[in-house]
């Protein structure tokens, strides 16, 4: 098992992987993954691998997967590291760890209904162009689903965390 | 994506596949698909149950669904996959969406334009239509990332080494160029993350070998991977000192010109790397597109 035992100990986000102990390091994912190519990664020490290693308090590369899958499907031990991605995201996400982008987008989707919002250059193009007007999207329907799925609780309490950092920030200074 | 940042090329979409034998339906309760990486990656539960919502709307009319982007195929045809493979995961999102006045069925096709014009519509009845062979004209398929992974997924092609998006491009008369990292990321997930560097670093790679390969244009199928390789490009050309510019063309821009519409209708002008002064203007020109 090539992880540090004080990881095995108390790293929640593996505990519940047991397969991670699949992987050999090959390398093969780091082969074809865009973070592996477009970052400071080698063939020793991919991306992937530094998932396992690292915590929720991930570093900015976390956030450039872009869920391509090449990673599951060039595995040859069948393990899924998407999954490690997708779990450390879920869990930074409820801690107001996520990048404000991410944070935004959520926002646009349920006040607006899309992740990017409108403006009037959008109006003066579509009417251009001869488009029908963009309807008003339901909203509320959203707002019911965030509701109980979780997710508008999820991002208040993000947002109070990232608040009450920040003011421990400025009253430590 | 489209409607908000890109609506020329909804307006090409409206003009080009009535001509293929799509009979299109606006349904205006649909929302964001959502997202697979902002929304699907952080959000599973909340992801699935809005794909579900939007599947529901379509069933309502009786309608199937054709989707102008990777990102939305991957996160309604991955919505219809779950919630067959699952039951209980089909009864806990209609819980919620009961709530909303809608139920997920599960009767209605989603697919992306790319597997159906491959698929339904069919190569040889792409090649009766053509009325303006794009002969001589050297492409560069980029099909992206979700629509080729997971292979299980779209059925569409094989992941590691892609040929029908080529075989889509070659019915128009046009030649498919192949270069080695045509199944790499455009990058985009970094750019829209806030990461300038990656994003231009993984494009100027891909640029630089389709570049090296002769092609005149890069053609996609994804409004994302469109914005990064046309203003993305702008971008990464800076930042990397590349001396070359290889605009980009959304395949249904392609299919048009070869239909016999110009290039004016299919609003080439609205590109950001500029069709004119490039092999690719050249090429049109003398097509009279």
């Amino acid at each position: 098992m090539l992880l540090r035992e004080s990881f095995q100990a108390h790293d929640s986000q593996l505990e519940p992987r047991a397969e991670v102990e699949y992987c050999l390091q090959c390398a093969v994912c780091g082969l074809v993954c865009v973070v592996n190519q477009a970052e400071a990664y080698d063939p020793r020490h991919t991306f992937v691998y530094d998932l396992f290693n690292q915590g929720i308090e991930a570093k900015e590369t976390l956030w450039g997967c872009p869920t391509c899958h090449k990673c599951e499907e060039r595995c040859p031990y069948n393990f899924r590291p998407l999954e490690l991605v997708k779990a450390h995201k879920e869990a930074a996400l409820a801690a107001g760890l996520a990048p404000e982008a991410v944070y935004g987008e959520l926002e646009s989707l349920l006040s607006t209904g899309s992740a990017f919002p409108g403006s009037n250059v959008t109006e003066r193009r579509r009417s251009k162009l001869g488009l029908p007007d963009l309807p008003v999207r339901p909203v509320n329907e959203l707002a019911i689903i965030a509701e109980h799925t979780g997710l508008a609780g999820k991002l208040a309490a993000a947002r109070l965390a990232q608040r009450l950092k920040k003011e421990e920030g400025e009253s430590n200074a | 994506m489209i409607p908000i940042k890109l609506p020329h090329l909804e307006y090409v979409a409206r003009l080009v596949l009535p001509r293929l034998g799509a009979q299109l339906v606006d349904v205006d309760g649909f929302t964001c698909c959502p997202d697979p990486v902002g929304v699907g990656a952080t959000d599973p539960r909340t992801w699935v149950t809005i794909g579900a919502r939007n599947i529901s709307l379509a069933e309502e009319q009786g309608l199937d669904m054709l989707t102008l982007c990777n990102g939305c195929a991957y996160t309604l045809r991955h919505t219809v996959h779950d919630l067959g493979k699952s039951p209980e995961l089909r009864h806990q999102v209609n819980d919620i969406l009961a709530r909303t006045g809608h139920t997920y069925q599960g009767v209605s096709q989603v697919k992306h334009f790319l597997p159906w014009l491959a698929q339904d519509v069919g190569i040889e009845a792409i090649q009766r239509l053509v009325q303006r062979p794009l002969t001589g004209l050297r492409v560069a398929t980029h099909t992206g990332c979700h629509l080729l992974s997971p292979q299980y997924l779209h059925g569409f092609d094989d992941s590691e080494d892609p040929v029908v998006f080529d075989q889509l491009v070659a019915s128009l008369g046009a030649t498919a160029v192949d270069y080695r990292t045509k199944t790499a990321c455009c990058g985009i997930g970094f750019a829209v993350t806030g990461q300038a560097v990656s994003s231009d670093k993984a494009l100027s790679v891909k640029l630089t070998d389709v570049h090296a390969a002769g092609a005149d244009c890069i053609a996609v199928g994804c409004p994302f991977c469109y914005q990064q390789f046309d203003l993305g490009q702008l971008t990464a050309a800076r930042r990397f000192n590349l001396d070359f510019k290889t605009p980009v063309i959304n395949y249904l821009q392609l299919l048009g010109l070869a239909l016999g519409f110009s290039s004016v209708e299919m609003q080439l002008s609205e590109h950001r790397v500029r069709v004119e002064g490039t092999s690719f203007g050249v090429r049109l020109e003398a097509l009279g597109a």
